[in-house]
């Protein structure tokens, strides 16, 4: 390999779960392979049950591996001790589905949490400013001393994607970060992390079975079915191909063989699937004029003030002990490399008009992720109803 | 009706001294339980299915052993121990000797109370904390305890109102005691009076052991 290092590297890992009265295990992840780049917005999405969340999990250790090498910027996790392990771990922030935040601790203390415990020589002062610029990044300064079960859903993930930031984490892992929320608050959500892969530069791997999630925040998509990845995918180029690849690893599915997952990821390039602008309306995201928006909406001169905000965030002030390699330098080279701006996200604003869409194309032949989207498009629905 | 008052009134100097080892005889019991099975149910809890510090052998052990403490009839446990209770306290006799086989008792049953509370914190948030680079110590510092702590609040609550009638038996090795006062002089003397004193009494400051453990237990809860 030569200059090229990608921040996140899984070889060749599998993963079994023993059944409880069967002999074979049952496999969530087999022997996959991938790799993700600094500053990258990568999907991973699938049926449930596909091995998704496994996969994100292998990532930061939370399941070891029985096969395979897990490595983050070039450093091996699966050979760390547990000591080395838990440092390493405050260099990749999580967030979930049910926030998971301390529920007898308040707002305040759940984004000094892994301060507490990960940088106890932060001092209080120190400390309150990490914790106050965390909130801020997620635009929540006003309830610091409130308690999450005072709080709306989206504000606690909100807190909980602070919490996720306080350590200044290289690499933010979301798993189902917006499958509790309504479509409105998804939104917000999903703006405030593009706002963190854009301007603080933290890699994002977003584990998701709502297809609009995916094509809203995500660069890069990979297809899960059956514990493998049957399709990698990147979003901005080929908009039509997402739901359709879904559809066939779904398809690949009811065959119930694996096999029949390698036949997806071989035939759908060849082919063009007829029905694709139905499909397209169903998933409810046709983006107009994304691609030709991208690139030129950013200037040099602001990818530059982009990366000048990210190098005085991540600045030394508190210096990443975890490991000297996720310096602040990389982070902001990786903001204003040239390659970023092929992904870069549009900003808030952009996803307005879009929010309508779903409803309306939902009897049409839906690929198998979709009814779950529809499903909760139309629950945010009833309550918008609810309100009025 | 004056005959009894007075009977009561006489009895007094000797309610104070009860009510004064029933009291030490509880507090050492809740304390040491608190202290040694407090941990006991913490790491009983760890070493569970499916928790991080999983350990199949150590967690049966633990468990066994909980649980053929807590089988012994406190009686048989009380005699059984005398000689392991004059090794530690020096004598068999007083409501210090008599907090040995309480604490004895106590230990197992406040580690099972503990483990089931904690089994009451989220999987969720235990799994964040791991996320986060927390070491087992921390997690239980930070997580388990303070998210447990309204249901450690009402299990030290249960623990203190068992043993304060625990406490009773403990009169048999001379341990003393509001129930021993009871047994003494309400049923071998047979002054009624003084026995439905006693009860009373008893059903009182049991009563206010379990309204203050329900008021701290829902004033720290936040969930």
């Amino acid at each position: 390999m030569s200059d090229h290092h990608p921040l996140i590297r899984l070889a060749s890992v599998s993963k079994r779960f023993a059944i409880a009265g069967s002999r074979s295990p049952f496999v969530a992840v087999d022997d996959v392979s991938l790799e993700i780049d600094a500053g990258e917005r990568f999907g991973i999405i699938g049926s449930s049950g596909a091995g998704k969340s496994t996969l994100l999990r292998l990532i930061n250790l939370l399941e070891t591996p029985d096969e395979g090498r897990v490595e983050i910027d070039g450093r091996d996790l699966t050979g760390l001790s547990r000591r080395e392990l838990r440092e390493a771990r405050a260099g990749i922030g999580m967030i979930f589905q049910q926030f998971n935040l301390l529920q007898n601790a308040t707002v305040y203390d759940n984004v000094a949490f892994p301060l507490t415990i990960r940088r106890p020589r932060l001092s209080r002062a120190d400390r309150r400013a990490r914790v106050e610029e965390c909130l801020k990044i997620v635009g929540l300064t006003s309830k610091l001393d409130s308690y999450p079960a005072r709080l709306s859903g989206g504000q606690k993930q909100r807190v909980a994607i602070a919490r996720a930031l306080a350590t200044r984490p290289a690499v933010m892992l979301c798993d189902e970060p917006t499958s509790a929320l309504d479509s409105e608050t998804t939104r917000a959500v999903l703006d405030i992390l593009a706002d963190i892969n854009e301007r603080l530069g933290v890699t994002l791997v977003i584990v998701t079975h709502e297809l609009a999630v995916a094509r809203k925040l995500c660069e890069r998509v990979a297809v899960m079915a059956d514990g493998r990845i049957v399709e990698d995918i990147a979003i901005d180029h080929d908009g039509d191909r997402l739901e359709t690849a879904i559809a066939r690893a779904n398809r690949g599915r009811e065959d119930h063989a694996s096999a029949a997952a390698d036949e997806v990821a071989r035939t759908v390039h060849d082919e063009v699937p007829s029905q694709a602008p139905s499909r397209r309306r169903v998933g409810g995201l046709p983006m107009p004029g994304k691609t030709a928006r991208r690139g030129t909406s950013e200037t040099q001169h602001e990818i530059e003030a982009r990366a000048a905000a990210a190098r005085s965030f991540w600045n030394c002030r508190f210096p990443m002990t975890s490991s000297k390699r996720f310096d602040a330098e990389r982070r902001a080279d990786a903001i204003a490399s040239p390659a970023r701006r092929v992904g870069g996200l549009p900003m808030p604003g952009k996803f307005a008009p879009e929010a309508k869409e779903p409803s309306s194309g939902q009897s049409v032949d839906v690929p198998t992720c979709a009814p779950v989207t529809a499903a909760l498009e139309s629950r945010s629905e009833q309550r918008e109803v609810d309100h009025v | 009706m004056s005959d009894r008052l007075d009977s009561l009134l006489l009895l007094w100097p000797e309610l104070a001294t009860a009510i004064g080892q029933t009291a030490l005889m509880v507090a050492v019991c809740i304390g040491s339980a608190v202290l040694v099975g407090g941990p006991i149910g913490i790491v009983l809890f760890l070493t569970g299915p499916r928790q991080s510090l999983e350990h199949r052998v150590l967690h049966g052990v633990l468990g066994w052993l909980v649980n053929t403490v807590r089988s012994f009839p406190f009686i048989i446990l009380l005699v059984a121990l005398v000689p392991f209770t004059r090794a530690i306290a020096g004598t068999s006799i007083g409501p210090l000797a008599a907090a040995v086989p309480l604490s004895f008792a106590a230990i197992p049953y406040f580690a099972r109370l503990v483990e089931q509370s904690l089994r009451e914190v989220p999987r969720g948030e235990i799994e964040a904390a791991h996320a986060m680079g927390a070491s087992e110590l921390q997690i239980v510092l930070h997580v388990l305890i303070r998210e447990a702590r309204s249901g450690l609040v009402l299990a030290v609550t249960v623990l203190t109102v068992s043993f304060l009638s625990y406490s009773a038996v403990a009169g048999v090795v001379g341990g003393g005691g509001i129930g021993d006062l009871a047994i003494r002089y309400g049923y071998y003397r047979f002054q009624t009076d003084v026995m439905i004193a006693t009860v009373a009494l008893l059903v009182v400051v049991v009563q206010i052991i379990q309204v203050a453990g329900n008021r701290i237990a829902r004033a720290i809860d936040q969930r």
